[in-house]
């Protein structure tokens, strides 16, 4: 016993001096001797294949500050490379300090490199380890290396969280959806869907109100449209980039995002303008939100497919004004039936335009349409992209309005 | 009280080990590869055949309570064909536990050890089942009881990561490949069920001798509900799962998880529990070998011998360089090494013991009737 | 054990013969022990011839070997004057006097120890009724006790007792509760030894040992280091008597038992095995005599060395025996099946078998709703796996694992470490020593200069390191956590084990960071699983499972505890009615 406890003993001690020994040769990523990335900015580039632009963290040391702040500033670099992993490797041997990659919350890709694929770069980076392939992908319309550069948080210290927090902002506005880089490979290697990705810009005067629809409907905008005045030019996320395959074809506005995630079942609630029934060019604000799940369907007819979408909206009325009666049934239905009418007229048009102008089933349509086949070379044979152009919708809208929030009425309830 | 013997649980537990390590390394992959968006179909399928399969193997069993495939060969075809049936078990077993730890090894070092070599990692593995098999049976089976349970909850925790992306419509069409693929040549698929391989070696050890079918049963069934659910996760969350390899499909679930705001990336937790049950499963498979090996040569004294064995598991697993090669090799290891001994040999042999008992018999009936 | 060996050894595991060196019996007291038996009829022999010289020297050797009283009271003297080194030693008192019994003399002497005795006692109910002239002692008895009387045939016939000197003492004249005749010298000796007084006669071959102990006990106290507030306050003093009264006073029932059994060739320490007859386990009861009455040891003084001596697995660190101070704790695990000794000399007592569950649950945990009970015992399991793992996993994931932490923090992990020059390791390490440095010389200060030392602690690593740049703050912030939750761990040997595999942990998950934490923890359960508390599973009831839980780690309603333990394998498994609240359900 006594020998066995000796020679496990022994072993162990031995085990252990080896392994501590190796390790002192292997080295450790030290903590303090990585330069931690925080966003990805990939433009083309004018010699080589691609400009990368990286935002790394500085930490700051905190000296004789006892408030203990995390505040970090951060510096935007970038070089022109074949490829990523290259420019990773100049960076190394540029900042003395190794590139870690783990921390990067979100991928910047410029308009004009989007436009000639971006799958490569995506799957380079998903094979790499440390890229967290929940970080989000947003298509930039100004170059990577400016949205990066201007992308100064305007309420947080720090711009990881910043990056962290700004694409949630989606689940209350419904101008954009959060879209991570996993979901958007997935898309594009998929036979059903298309894939989307976030659109964002600098929101410059120089960009603002352009190109704006005559409509009064603020949602109309896309990224860098917003006529907010800021003190230094911001960055802004607004509108979805539509891409067939992985080649972009094109974007879509703040408001047609919103009918996007109403019809692919993914609105958490969100706010609109519609017309007022009872004046001429005067419009009311309501607060949307699912009643029930968007229900979907696709017949195909003579091999042409029909879909049907059948929404159910609660709304509550926002805007209130002199002489409204909320109490009165049939202003409601009014109500009720003008924001019908105008949201099947955004939805119709923006699921044509997707479908006519950009060729690309961002609703995942193809899923209903897949059951129409017993296997998957009868699915490919069919080729459901190119039959998705001559697709016909019909969408069925069903709002209820259900209440106000304080006030019901502002003409003293004269119909009681 | 009788610590010595095995509960139910315990020899349950037992039996799934194998299947969970195979699990989170390469099993979901190979199946999706074969049956693609029809996985799901296709895994009802082999857990029905699987189970079918049980119910024979129970049955030819029941005629042999507390003996192993070792024993029950010996009784067929005396030390000669014990002798080989031992060697191929060993040799599954070997080959088993080295392919395992590389790959494991292998998805290990890719994510978190860039500057270590992987001899190093497969190094600490079997100085902790050396020291496991010094420590003795009974802590390797309580162990295997403690590990077991944590990593069938991390499965179901990679269901319910993905449980918000679920969708039905992505396993249409719904024959995939057409119906060969799924029922004819998916049939081989029941090597997923490579757990069974414990079901001939774990009578002896039982308790309760009765409860074998039991056992069987449960074990099978645990095994088919979280094949059945991992795939479902699978296939339903995602669309490319199978046109896009990953490592590991269950780890790639994970790592894609946007769950947990505070930990932002858990997979080294699953990690964690998978490192555990793969030593366990190391342990055990050593300690099943120096079972066998005492059995074959009637050595008294085998524990220390488990260094050797260890030794030869770091060789067998560092043989091949190119991890493509070795990705391939050991699929097809786990493929057709399983179906050829689990599903082929071991079955051969119980109904060649049942007619021998059957015609022992009734030559004794006949000498008796005279 | 030099390297060629170690390595012939690793590489040769071939079982070898053990050489183990113990040294040639050469200790006296053993032999003695051994021999004595052989010896006694022939040296009984020698010194009934009672004409040996009173030559100390020459004479202690031989009277060694001594069983049986002498009748010669002369001799008796000598041998005791010899035996307790009389001239030299101050405290033992040896009263010589002349007894009066029926008005006859006899000589006589009292053996007792000063300051182990109650003086009033020998005063005035051994002395007074044996040396004074009263009633008693001056009662002439012509008539002889009268055994019986039958009457035939108008003829009386009496059977009479002669009278004896020994029962007329034993009867009539010591007025004591508690007064054995013994034979042996060796029984005198120890019960004397122990604070009774013995009663020597001239001319009889037995000694009296009148219970008179009377010397000074602390008494009984609050419980210290196992504090409730709800439950009984007291707690076991060094007495072994007091301690036993304290569990009979909770029990109340006529089925405890409390052998003793002694312990140690020379203190002789006595032990008390307490069980309940109808409940416990008899394999089990004989299990724990068995093993007391096997321990070769020459003295014992504590319960924590008897512990130690008890366990099944002395190689591991983990605790597998409970020692309570509390009385109410003790009489709880008795009433369960279980069995607790009592050491005297040492307030704590022993309870085996042990169980991990049982260790991180505190005394109060029953008196408490279990709603309540439940939160603690979350509490202390997220404890002890904080204690140890917080420092480990510290390592691994700032070493290996950067992706793991939240942003935010990682930033603010680095700021703070950005003017620190040591690395991780080096510095993690130094700060947990240096805890422990503080707890040790906190423990070990005189108590009036101990909360200087938490003082100076505080004062020189929580704030001068920091602001020297030689720690980073979030370290100090481990660390501390780490201590806090070491301290809420209820058994005080667990969080000792805590305590040391935690620089397990931290230097495997140094090697391969979380990795190297699986590895440790494997090796951890498998040690877990091996060990056993007198023949049961240290991880019961959870492994190995039997289906039925009685009592896990969590409490049950009051109501619903109704089995004990299924491992104890107890004489009565039901502990209360299937409806235990009788009150609530029978008049409706």
């Amino acid at each position: 016993m006594n020998y066995k406890v000796r020679k496990v003993f022994a072993i162990f001690i031995l085990t252990l001096l080896i392994l501590i020994a190796s390790t002192k040769y292997y080295g450790i990523r030290g903590i303090d001797n990585l330069a931690y990335v925080v966003a990805i900015g990939i433009d083309v580039g004018t010699d080589e294949n691609l400009l990368l632009s990286l935002q790394i963290s500085l930490p700051n040391s905190g000296e004789s500050s006892s408030s203990s702040s995390q505040s970090s500033s951060v510096v935007v670099e970038s070089v022109e490379c074949s490829s990523i992993n290259t420019g990773i490797t100049l960076f190394n041997s540029y900042l003395g300090k190794e590139i870690n990659l783990s921390h990067c919350k979100v991928l910047v890709i410029s308009e004009e490199f989007a436009t000639q694929g971006v799958s490569e770069v995506l799957y380079t980076l998903t094979n790499e380890i440390q890229f967290r392939t929940t970080s989000n992908i947003i298509i930039s319309k100004c170059d990577a290396k400016s949205y990066l550069e201007y992308s100064a948080p305007l309420l947080d210290k720090v711009s990881a969280r910043y990056y962290e927090i700004a694409p949630t902002s989606s689940e209350y506005t419904g101008f954009t959806e959060s879209i991570t880089c996993n979901e958007f490979l997935s898309a594009i290697s998929s036979n059903f869907s298309s894939p989307v990705a976030i659109l964002g810009s600098i929101n410059s005067e120089a960009t603002q109100g352009k190109s704006v629809s005559s409509s009064d409907v603020t949602s109309y905008y896309t990224a860098g449209q917003t006529p907010i005045s800021p003190k230094n030019d911001g960055v802004e996320t607004m509108g979805l980039a539509i891409f067939n395959k992985d080649k972009l074809v094109g974007e879509l506005n703040g408001f047609e995002s919103i009918c996007h995630l109403i019809i692919s079942n993914k609105l958490k609630n969100a706010q609109i303008r519609v017309p007022s029934p009872v004046k001429e060019l005067d419009f009311i604000d309501l607060y949307i939100e699912f009643d029930d799940d968007t229900q979907n369907s696709v017949y195909l007819v003579n091999s042409t497919p029909y879909i049907t979408s059948n929404i159910k909206i609660t709304a509550k009325i926002q805007s209130m004004n002199n002489n409204i009666n909320l109490k009165d049934d049939e202003l409601v239905r009014k109500i009720e039936t003008s924001a019908e009418a105008f949201l099947k007229e955004n939805i119709v048009n923006y699921l044509y335009k997707t479908s006519k102008e950009f060729d690309a089933d961002i609703d995942s349509f193809g899923l209903y349409a897949s059951k129409y086949f017993s296997t998957n070379d009868e699915w490919e044979n069919y080729n459901w992209i190119h039959h998705y152009k001559d697709a016909y919708f019909n969408v069925n809208i069903d709002v209820n309005l259900r209440s106000s929030y304080l006030l019901t009425s502002t003409d003293g309830g004269s119909s009681d | 009280m009788n610590y010595n013997k095995l509960g139910n649980f315990e020899a349950i537990c037992l039996i799934v080990v194998l299947f969970i390590n195979h699990l989170v390394l390469n099993l979901p992959q190979m199946i999706l590869n074969n049956s693609k968006n029809a996985s799901i179909l296709n895994c009802i399928y082999i857990l029905a055949l699987v189970l079918i399969f049980v119910i024979l193997v129970v049955k030819l069993l029941k005629n042999f309570a507390g003996l192993d495939i070792i024993d029950i060969s010996e009784y067929l075809g005396g030390k000669f064909l014990q002798i080989l049936i031992g060697i191929l078990c060993i040799v599954y077993l070997l080959v088993e536990a080295s392919f395992l730890t590389r790959m494991f090894s292998k998805n290990l070092f890719l994510a978190y050890f860039n500057d270590y070599p992987i001899s190093f990692i497969i190094f600490l593995f079997l100085f902790v089942v050396v020291v496991a098999n010094l420590m003795g049976r009974k802590s390797i089976i309580k162990t295997n009881t403690i590990v077991v349970p944590i990593a069938l909850f991390s499965i179901l925790f990679t269901f319910i990561f993905v449980a918000d992306l679920l969708r039905v419509e992505r396993s249409l069409p719904i024959l995939a490949d057409g119906a060969s693929t799924i029922f004819l040549t998916g049939a081989s698929n029941i090597f997923a069920f490579n757990g069974l391989f414990f079901l001939f070696f774990v009578s002896p050890l039982l308790n309760k001798k009765q409860d074998m079918p039991k056992i069987a049963f449960a074990s099978t069934l645990i095994c088919g509900i979280f094949l059945i659910l991992s795939i479902t996760a699978l296939v339903f969350a995602f669309s490319d799962i199978y046109s896009v390899i990953r490592i590991s499909p269950l780890y790639f679930i994970i790592i894609n998880s946007k769950l947990s705001s505070f930990l932002e990336r858990p997979e080294i937790i699953f990690i964690f529990i998978w490192t555990l049950s793969l030593m366990s499963f190391l342990s055990i498979a050593v300690m099943f070998i120096l079972n066998i090996f005492k059995k074959m040569t009637n050595m008294k004294k085998v524990k220390n011998l488990s260094v050797a064995v260890c030794t030869i598991i770091f060789t067998i697993s560092l043989l091949i360089d190119n991890v493509f090669t070795l990705e391939k090799v050991a699929n097809a290891f786990y493929k057709y090494g399983t179906l050829v001994l689990v599903f082929g040999v071991f079955t051969l042999v119980l109904i060649g013991a049942n007619i021998k008992k059957k015609m022992l018999q009734k030559r004794q009936n006949i000498n008796y009737k005279e | 054990m030099n390297i060629v060996d170690t390595f012939k050894k690793i590489f040769f595991p071939i079982e070898e013969p053990s050489h183990d060196f113990s040294l040639p019996a050469n200790d006296d007291l053993a032999r003695n022990f051994d021999t004595s038996k052989e010896n006694t009829s022939q040296s009984s022999s020698n010194f009934s011839g009672g004409d040996n010289t009173n030559n100390t020297n020459t004479i202690s050797d031989e009277f060694s070997d001594v069983k049986e009283i002498f009748p010669s009271i002369d001799v008796n003297i000598e041998y005791i004057k010899v035996k307790y080194n009389l001239l030299i030693n101050s405290d033992i008192v040896l009263r010589e006097f002349i007894l009066t019994a029926r008005n006859k003399q006899y000589r006589a002497f009292l053996l007792f120890i000063d300051g182990m005795t109650d003086m009033d006692l020998v005063n005035n109910y051994v002395l007074k009724p044996l040396m004074l002239k009263n009633s008693a002692n001056s009662f002439d008895g012509n008539q002889n006790q009268v055994v019986s009387e039958a009457v035939t045939n108008n003829i009386t016939v009496r059977k009479v007792k002669k009278f004896n000197i020994k029962e007329y003492i034993l009867n009539c004249l010591l007025p004591q509760n508690n007064v054995k005749p013994q034979k042996e010298f060796k029984e005198i000796f120890s019960s004397v030894n122990s604070g009774n007084c013995a009663l020597f006669v001239d001319t009889l071959d037995i000694a009296f040992d009148i219970d008179v102990k009377g010397f000074q006990t602390r008494s009984i106290n609050k419980p210290e280091n196992e504090v409730v507030l709800r439950g009984p306050q007291e707690a076991f003093v060094e007495n072994l008597r007091t301690n036993t009264s304290l569990i009979r006073r909770i029990i109340n029932n006529e089925n405890l038992i409390m052998e003793n059994i002694k312990v140690g060739k020379v203190s002789k320490t006595v032990c008390s095995v307490c069980y309940m007859q109808n409940i416990a386990n008899d394999d089990l009861v004989a299990e724990v005599k068995y093993r007391l009455n096997n321990i070769d040891i020459d003295y014992l003084v504590s319960s924590g060395e008897l512990e130690q001596l008890l366990e099944d697995n002395t190689k591991y660190s983990l605790p597998q025996i409970i020692s309570t101070e509390r009385p109410d704790k003790a009489s709880t695990y008795l009433l369960e099946g279980r069995v607790v000794i009592l050491v005297n000399g040492s307030p704590y007592a022993l309870i085996v078998p042990a169980v991990f569950v049982d260790f991180l649950e505190s005394s109060e945990d029953k008196n408490i709703k279990f709603q309540f009970a439940n939160l603690l015992k979350v509490i202390r399991i997220a404890s002890f796996l904080i204690t140890l793992l917080l420092p480990g996993i510290y390592v691994a994931i700032t070493s290996f694992h950067l992706e793991f932490i939240p942003t935010e923090l990682l930033f603010a992990i680095v700021a703070s470490r950005a003017s620190v020059p040591f690395s991780i390791i080096f510095e993690i390490i130094i700060m947990e020593l240096s805890f422990e440095l503080i707890r040790e010389a906190g423990l070990r200060v005189p108590s009036p200069i101990g909360p200087t030392i938490g003082i100076i602690g505080a004062l020189i690593i929580g704030q001068s390191a920091v602001e020297a740049g030689i720690v980073s703050p979030i370290l100090i912030i481990i660390v501390a956590i780490t201590g806090i939750t070491s301290f809420a761990i209820p058994d005080y040997y667990l969080a000792f084990h805590c305590r040391i595999w935690r620089f397990v942990y931290i230097i495997f998950g140094y090697l391969a960071g979380l990795l190297g934490i699986a590895f440790a923890s494997f090796i951890h359960i498998l040690i877990a699983t091996k060990v056993q508390s007198f023949g049961i599973s240290y991880l019961e009831p959870y492994i190995p499972s039997k289906g039925r839980l009685s009592n896990g780690l969590f409490n049950k309603p009051i109501w619903k505890r109704e089995k004990r333990e299924d491992f104890l394998d107890t004489k009565k498994i039901d502990k209360q009615e299937h409806i235990s609240m009788k009150w609530k359900y029978e008049n409706k």
